[in-house]
């Protein structure tokens, strides 16, 4: 019954062979097959975000990619942000205004905003939370998100310690 | 930016001057959330592992005849589990303990667990899941309260009622009668879903003689009681590690339970580790929810504006099996009446049985619904004396020495008035509200887009008893245990869960403000049963606030033994660092403290009076919004929350769980609707059951009023759950300003708003 | 509970052609084209049903994601998505409502994958772009070996998630006449449980004339509002050729209901959509009355 069919395409820069049934998830392919957790399963129906992975750059929901179709794509996933010890600013600044606290939809806020900022996107109020409606978070209530991408737009040094 | 590490320096200079409670120190745990390395249930190597799914009832009230397997599939290359291969007791232990692990008679609810199933992968499971069916005999089901109440048809083994307190204070019934009004109300609210973002999962791992459970959990020993029973073990040979848990709001303090013992069925018979992990929508249908409730006040007032007498009959929805009800059902009580000072009141509550799935704990625990309908009332009772609903709330609100409904004297703990006042100078509420006023005035006549809207401003005034209730704190004897290490630092064991609130965090935190330690210097461990104390279970506000006490004595005591060991007080942190690591390389350092109730603290369980709380925290939130009168939608302006939560551990942490609760009751208030048919959760997707997205979400002014409270160390009286407290009775109460109507169910939704709005124009 | 996808089967054709060959070639065998997957991934793992057969037309970006103008008319490829759609200046100054109803579909990630053709194929009568095809009397273009027709977009949705298209025929295109003149009013709005990301109760689009006074071409739109997008033609025909007056207004709005089916779901309720309706049509046609505007209700 199963129909496998082999995929190439570059993840966080290295290039990558999978054999997979063409129509499963990105997601699961992330998850399962390549070992990349961070992307979550939150709903499979692309509404909480939380598997929001940059495909040729661009913001997608990983659960509603059939694999087939990434195909010579270009694949950045949040594990990809970092630099060995060193935080992107995005997550730098997430973890000094506390932009994430169960951690679930950390990736896709991460990702998400990687994106908007790296199209030059606005970053007024509005803007951003028009942005960012596609990553739902039950934590936060959104505001610490905001300020964290925010602060990380401006490149400003808040420090952590500061209090509100 | 090496942020992994604390960007913070050296605290050679400032050890001892440096305070750990009150500051930003940077999330434990965050750079690995943040990278994606943190490691959830489903986050676990797949190697080795099977997949358990659940077999479910497809009716809500029926007789099990039997359970038929589809020939054509080969049960060979599977697992099934029934109840008749539990070797133990076939029980979900909670509070009454009524609920099967896998129901072998009688079926309660639409989905209610019935077999189990694993295979080796995915694919293979749901094919067999597809190859069962049940032979049923339906039973007439119950789902209205009226018609559990009526008890025609049983769903419990009794009367439907699986707890019934009267709450009693004075005599209300006679002192109604000298009242110089009498104003009744029924309110209602609706079931809420948690959407912690990680549905529930849990692993099973056989070892030799026992079970590991890994997984997505608030509390770790709940779930060693539980699946030591259900395999027949000691608890000893249960382990429990939970893994990062993506959120919780009370729907991982039970619930969990249940998985985590089908998840060791599982792998006890399959004798290898199976993962079961809900999708979203079998978490959405099949777990439990915040009560719906029913709420009926009659409240006794003098002209003036004086409360003479409160009569208030509480009814919740607990669903199938009682799990927490009894418990809901009595904070929800005990919060009935709120933070007012009034001498007559009998609160008749009852929790009772549905044939939906159980209800359960979510942030709040009750409280929520009963405040909604007091605050909401409070207002629709000023209207009707023709009074300003600040100076109701300012001539009743409790004072000093006070006595709440239960009886208990609040003493010096009194703030709500403060954080009254000061929630009306930071929303600037009553010019707001003379604005408003004037802006709806202007729009009734307005020719402009302005004509279609209308706008209010409403507020609430609350409070939340810390920690669980009455002598359930001493019943737990929680614990907490330090350690020194080898390296001079100081580890914290705890069993709390950091499920978004900063738990790890805030521990070792605690622990060094006890120590006088730099907080770098100690470790908050993981919890795992094999190695970490009882703390209690995460829930009920109470980490920061009571076992934050454990810690914050904890640490003193372990500082005091190793400066007795050592010959006296060390000044220096380098030096007291070295004295342990000396101490710990000649024998092992450690200190355990566990819980006592303070000896002036009493509760009568039979009375239902006495001290409910160790403490409690008050709140004053404010609400904004418009109204679009076209189509009934709300946009909420803005909101103010000041609450007095005694010291404040962790204030970015703190702000974060007053902007999260208040979303989330911004969300019960207005959209989230969980539509029921038949005992079927119709709406089970994150599509169709809609939570606050960034844009529903408006700005926040939060403040914190800090008055320690001098029953905890640290003075901190707990947060978690009050934020979610307020929100909603003040979005009603907004309404009315904005509308003119009285609102009095949530959710408030605009197909409950339109029609009231045009009926009321026409 | 992840479905099971590993009996799916998937070809992808390499240009329009071979996928019009292909479809010609195989008409009977269930082969259905595959766009930005925004829907069928969520129906195969909210439903699990297995054995499809998918047309994957990821390789027929170039050809057929365009968006540009054709003599008088603008021509959108059906795999344009709803980020092309939103991003579009051409669009923008053609007509408005494209922009903004594609702003409502999803959220930013859904709107960069889901594609203009693929809601329009879809046949859901939520589609939150659809009323306004059908308020600018758009032109599918609908291509199979046996050539290329027309099919006004009205005429196209036959009923609920049913649709003209045939089992070997692509959509190509959507044709339409820019909407550049001042003088027209155009109206949308997305009805929906909240303020992103929410399924439809409502959708509406409305685009009329008003010339000397008077209102011509008035095309006002539903989604939500019956098994397929509908136009209020009762309405529409009523307002035809009249000043928009107070009591023209109202009688619009009261007439509504001859052309609406609005249902009773887990979303909304009949009565609700229909006040919505009948508010939002007043809005639009009284817009910019001034001073006749009737006080607020």
């Amino acid at each position: 019954m199963s129909e496998r069919t082999t995929i190439r395409f570059t993840l966080n820069g290295h290039a990558v062979e999978v054999s997979a049934p063409p129509m499963q998830r990105l997601l699961d392919v992330l998850r399962e097959t390549c070992g990349l957790t961070g992307a979550k399963n939150g709903c499979g129906e692309g509404d909480c975000g939380a598997c929001t992975v940059l495909v040729d750059g661009i913001a997608v929901v990983s659960c509603l990619v059939p694999v087939i179709q990434i195909d010579g794509a270009e694949i950045r996933t949040v594990e990809s942000l970092a630099q060995g010890d060193c935080l992107h600013p995005l997550q730098q600044a997430f973890l000094e205004r506390d932009g994430t606290q169960c951690g679930s939809c950390a990736s896709g806020f991460l990702m998400t905003a990687c994106s908007h900022l790296e199209h030059g996107g606005d970053t007024s109020d509005a803007e951003l939370r028009a942005a960012l409606s596609g990553v739902l978070c039950r934590c936060t209530g959104y505001n610490r998100v905001l300020e964290a991408v925010q602060q990380a737009a401006e490149g400003a040094g808040h420090h952590a310690g500061d209090r509100l | 930016m090496p942020a992994t590490q604390n960007p913070v320096t050296s605290f050679a200079q400032t050890a001892f001057s440096e305070r750990a409670l009150g500051q930003n120190v940077p999330r434990r745990e965050g750079a690995a959330k943040l990278c994606g390395k943190a490691c959830y249930v489903d986050d676990l190597p797949r190697q080795d592992v099977w997949f358990g799914g659940t077999v479910r009832a497809d009716v809500p009230h029926a007789r099990l005849l039997g359970i038929r397997y589809d020939p054509r599939f080969d049960w060979s290359c599977v697992v099934v589990v029934t109840a008749a291969d539990i070797p133990g007791e076939n029980v979900v232990p909670v509070v009454m303990s009524d609920q099967p692990a896998l129901t072998d008679s009688i079926i309660r609810y639409h989905g209610e667990p019935v077999a189990l199933i694993a295979a080796p992968d995915v694919e293979t499971l749901q094919q067999a899941l597809d190859s069962v069916t049940l032979e049923t005999a339906p039973l007439e089901p119950v789902f209205e309260i009226d018609d559990a109440l009526a008890a025609k048809v049983l769903v419990d083994d009794s009367d439907n009622v699986f707890r019934h307190i009267d709450l009693r204070k004075g005599d209300a019934v006679a002192a109604l009668q000298s009242a110089d009004v009498v104003i009744e109300g029924e309110y209602h609210t609706g079931a809420q879903e948690h959407v912690y973002l990680e549905p529930q999962g849990m692993q099973a791992e056989p070892t030799e003689d026992g079970v590991i459970i890994r997984g997505s959990m608030q509390c770790p020993y709940y779930i060693v009681e539980g699946v030591a029973l259900l395999l027949g073990l000691p608890p000893e040979k249960v382990r429990v590690i939970p893994c990062v848990t993506g959120g919780g709001f009370g729907g991982k303090e039970d619930f969990p339970t249940l998985i985590a013992g089908h998840a060791a069925l599982l792998a006890h018979k399959a004798k290898r580790p199976v993962r079961l992990i809900y999708d979203r929508v079998e978490d959405l249908r099949y777990t439990s929810k915040r009560h719906p409730a029913r709420v009926r006040h009659k409240t006794g007032w003098t002209r003036d504006g004086r409360l003479v007498a409160m009569q208030i009959e509480l009814v919740l929805d607990g669903g199938a099996y009682s799990t927490l009800s009894p418990l809901v059902l009595q904070r929800s009580a005990i919060h009935a009446a709120g933070p007012y000072q009034c001498d007559h009141i009998h609160i008749a509550a009852r929790a009772v049985a549905t044939n939906h799935p159980p209800r359960g704990a979510f942030r709040g625990f009750g409280a929520p619904q009963s405040l909604f309908a007091l605050e909401t009332h409070l207002d629709y009772c000023a209207a009707k004396l023709g009074l300003d609903p600040i100076d109701v709330r300012r001539r009743n609100v409790i004072r000093p020495g006070g006595t709440l409904a239960c009886g208990q004297n609040v003493g010096d703990d009194a703030a709500v008035g403060e954080v009254l006042e000061r929630a009306l100078t930071e929303s600037d509420f009553v010019a707001r509200r003379q604005a408003y006023a004037t802006f709806n005035q202007r729009a009734s006549s307005s020719t402009s887009v302005e004509r279609f809207r209308r706008r209010g401003i409403g507020l609430s005034l609350f409070m939340h008893g810390t920690g669980l209730n009455g002598n359930a704190e001493g019943f737990f004897k929680s614990e907490v245990l330090l350690r020194g290490n080898s390296d001079g630092k100081v580890s914290v064991l705890t069993d709390l869960m950091e499920i978004g609130q900063g738990t790890q965090t805030i521990v070792a935190q605690l622990a060094a403000e006890g120590l006088r330690l730099p907080v770098e210097w100690v470790v908050a461990e993981e919890p795992d049963t094999a190695v970490s104390p009882n703390s209690g279970p995460t829930v009920a506000s109470r980490t920061a606030a009571v076992v934050g006490g454990l810690l914050i004595t904890a640490g003193q005591r372990f500082r005091a033994k190793v400066e007795h060991r050592s010959g006296g007080p060390i000044l220096d942190a380098y030096a007291f660092r070295s004295a342990v690591a000396e101490l710990v390389s000649q024998e092992p350092l450690q200190v355990r403290v566990a819980y006592r109730p303070p000896p002036d603290f009493h509760w009568d369980e039979e009375t239902q009076q006495g001290d409910a709380y160790l403490a409690y925290t008050w709140s004053c939130c404010v609400v904004a919004l418009e109204v679009d009168t076209l189509t009934g939608e709300v946009k909420v302006l803005d909101v103010t929350a000041v609450q007095d939560v005694g010291r404040v551990v962790h204030p970015l942490f703190a702000t974060g769980q007053v902007e999260g609760g208040v979303t989330q009751a911004l969300g019960w208030a207005l959209m989230e609707n969980c539509v029921w048919s038949e005992g079927v959760m119709k709406n089970a997707n994150m599509t169709d059951y809609t939570i606050p997205t960034a844009m529903d979400v408006p700005p926040m002014r939060v403040v914190f009023l800090e008055h320690p409270h001098p029953r905890f160390p640290h003075g901190a009286k707990g947060l978690g759950e009050l934020p979610a407290e307020g929100p909603a009775p003040a979005v009603a109460n907004a309404l009315r300003q904005a509308l003119g109507i009285h609102f009095d169910r949530v959710p408030i939704t605009p197909e409950i708003i339109l029609p009231a709005w045009e009926d009321r124009q026409s | 509970m992840p479905a099971i996808v590993s009996d799916h089967r998937v070809h992808t054709p390499s240009d329009v052609d071979d996928a019009l060959r292909f479809l010609a070639d195989h008409r009977d065998e269930g082969w259905r084209p595959l766009a930005g997957g925004t829907d069928v991934m969520v129906g195969i793992y909210r439903d699990h049903t297995g054995g499809q057969r998918w047309l994957n037309l990821s390789r027929l970006q170039a050809p057929l994601a365009g968006i540009r103008r054709e003599d008088d008319l603008i021509r959108i490829g059906a795999l344009a998505t709803m980020a092309d759609l939103r991003k579009s200046s051409l669009l923008a100054a053609a007509c408005p409502l494209i922009g903004q109803a594609a702003a409502v579909v999803g959220a930013t990630q859904v709107q960069n994958r889901a594609t203009v053709g693929g809601n329009i194929v879809n046949g859901s009568p939520a589609g939150d772009t659809l009323p306004v095809w059908l308020a600018l009397d758009a032109e599918l273009e609908l291509a199979s070996t046996r050539g290329r027709r027309q099919v006004p977009y009205e005429q196209f949705m036959t009923g609920y998630r049913r649709t003209v298209l045939e089992s070997d025929e692509l959509l190509t295109a959507i044709l339409f006449r820019p909407r550049s003149d001042e003088r027209l009013r155009m109206y949308f709005r997305k009805v929906a449980p909240r303020a992103a990301q929410g399924i439809s109760k409502l959708v509406f689009a409305a685009i009329a004339g008003l010339e000397d006074g008077y209102l011509h071409e008035v095309r006002l739109a539903f989604g939500s509002m019956g098994p397929t997008t509908i136009r209020a033609r009762a309405a529409e025909q009523l307002a035809e050729g009249k000043p928009p007056s107070l009591s023209l207004v109202e009688k619009a709005a009261e007439t509504l209901a001859r052309d609406l089916t609005p249902i009773d779901d887990h979303r909304s309720t009949a009565d609700y959509r229909h006040r919505v309706a009948r508010n939002l049509v007043r809005e639009f046609l009284a817009g910019n009355l001034g001073d006749h505007i009737p006080a607020a209700r």
